[in-house]
């Protein structure tokens, strides 16, 4: 038996994940154990879990696979760095703090911890770990490949394909221009935290109307091809650690950045709100509507430029982005794909079951003998620890069964469903075809 | 190292970075028709798997 272990950490969602012979054994968040939301560090508790679930001691791991290659995301830092000087000097000193602790020893780091020999750490590129943690869990003997998040080493966005001993990616878009920070951009001038509140604004999205697409639009440049542009003017992600929006998105639609604390009210919601109060809540939405539509034309246009590309009828989709379902639906509805496949995990912490399945089957060529059928690969816990936690805190509870358990999709919470383990992440498997 | 690294981004990074723009463009924000590039990578292998690169 081969065993595999991928890793992610240290920018969010710190996970791990282990592969044996070729099929996943377990595959756990962080969080889940420190309970600390969307915790980036050294995921050691997510480790010793996938090592206790497989039954394996220090030192009886094959290889273990980090999710991706931080020398060369290091030299995108210190690109981006040399690009925003004089301006950049607070992202400057945190990247300073930030490496120089463990960082770049991740090889040294993972080596000690897992008691194997330093060349048993292999590193590989983030996108290809995301197009991996998709297509190498999906049913599909082939398939076209999209990735997009915010960034990786330096793509931002990928197509390519899979195939049986192959996961390539051919065609990239590079940071700074890029849609998961495009979104994250609007996410906080929506008064949501960047990398936690983006599912928000696509809920917020249905309260409002698409009225400000132009003005979206003066953002991002959509190329005929599928590729696409930032302009810069509007953003300052690349620049400033307080915010990713400049002043000149702010000009743009008329109002100031939305207050975090305020509420957002609507009708239904809030029947005693003012008429202020819900115009104001309503621009708000409209902004939100308006970003939703635009990041679907451009996430549309990929897939379809993917498709032009290889033919495919099946696609693979992972990447932050991958988590907008409304999105994906988008690209059923609007493109030739027939069936799609989105894994449970598609952004960062996904990355950790990608590295392990990538070095699995097109490292070391081995055959694919899985196919990732439910989320459900985090810890498991019996009646008595339930019991245990509500008496802990003064609760108590009955069980309740449920026709749709196993079926339904994972919470971020402490939910299990029939398997009786906890998710992995924010949904089950996608695997749709349109109606 | 905070402090250190303020120091050091205006000594050296601040001029190093006005030379480097002048003769390139970092982050490649020029416009452009297209932004799709080739990632013409190598065929996969164990060796440069185990290269932290």
């Amino acid at each position: 038996l081969t065993a595999i272990l991928g890793v992610s950490c240290y920018f969010h969602d710190a996970a791990a994940a282990l592969v044996r012979d070729g099929v996943l054994v377990a595959a756990a968040e962080e969080e889940r154990f420190s309970r600390r939301k969307h915790d980036s560090g050294f995921p050691a508790h997510a480790i010793d879990f996938c090592l206790e679930q497989g039954g394996l001691a220090r030192g009886q791991l094959d290889w273990v696979v980090f999710y991706e290659k931080p020398v060369v995301k290091l030299r995108r830092i210190a690109a981006t760095v040399l690009a925003t000087a004089p301006h950049g000097r607070a992202p400057f000193v945190r990247t300073v703090e930030a490496w120089a602790g463990e960082r770049l020893r991740i090889r040294r780091r993972l080596a000690e911890r897992l008691g194997i020999p330093r060349e048993r750490v292999l590193f590989v590129d983030h996108h290809l770990a995301h197009a991996a943690s998709a297509f190498l869990a999906s049913p599909f003997e082939e398939a076209a490949l999209l990735t997009v998040d915010g960034v990786g080493e330096w793509t931002t966005a990928a197509i390519g394909r899979g195939a049986d001993g192959a996961v390539t990616l051919d065609r990239g878009i590079r940071f700074p221009h890029s849609l998961g920070l495009f979104y994250s951009a609007f996410t906080a001038f929506l008064g949501f935290e960047v990398n936690e509140g983006e599912y928000k604004v696509m809920g917020m999205a249905p309260y409002g109307e698409p009225r400000l697409v132009d003005e979206v639009r003066r953002t991002i440049d959509l190329h005929d091809d599928g590729s696409f542009s930032l302009d810069l003017d509007f953003f300052a992600f690349h620049r400033s650690l307080a915010r990713p929006y400049s002043p000149r998105f702010e000009e743009l639609f008329g109002v100031p950045a939305k207050d975090p604390a305020a509420p957002f009210v609507t009708r239904e919601t809030h029947p005693d709100a003012t008429r202020a109060e819900l115009e104001r809540s309503r621009v708000y939405a409209d902004i939100a509507a308006s970003a939703q539509a635009v990041l679907e034309d451009a996430v549309v246009a990929l897939a379809r430029e993917a498709h032009r590309r290889t033919g495919s009828d099946s696609l693979c989709l992972a990447g932050g982005v991958a988590l907008n379902g409304v999105a994906n639906r988008r690209i059923l509805e609007r493109t030739p794909f027939v069936h799609m496949f989105v894994p449970p995990a598609p952004g960062d912490s996904g990355g950790a079951v990608g590295a392990a399945l990538y070095a699995d089957h097109v490292l070391l060529g081995r055959p694919r003998r899985f196919v990732m059928e439910h989320a459900y690969w985090g810890r498991a816990y019996a009646r008595a620890e339930i019991d245990d936690a509500l008496q802990a805190h003064g609760a108590s509870a009955s069980p309740e069964s449920s026709p749709r358990a196993g079926s339904s999709a994972g919470s971020r919470g402490a939910s299990s469903g029939a398997h009786g383990r906890s998710g992995t992440a924010a949904s089950s498997p996608t695997r749709a075809r349109p109606p | 190292v905070g402090r250190l690294a303020a120091v050091t981004y205006y000594l050296l990074v601040v001029p190093a970075a006005a030379v480097a723009r002048l003769v390139r463009d970092p982050l490649g924000t020029r416009p452009a028709e297209s932004r799709w590039t080739e990632l013409d990578a190598p065929p996969p292998s164990l060796a440069r798997a185990r290269r932290m690169r």
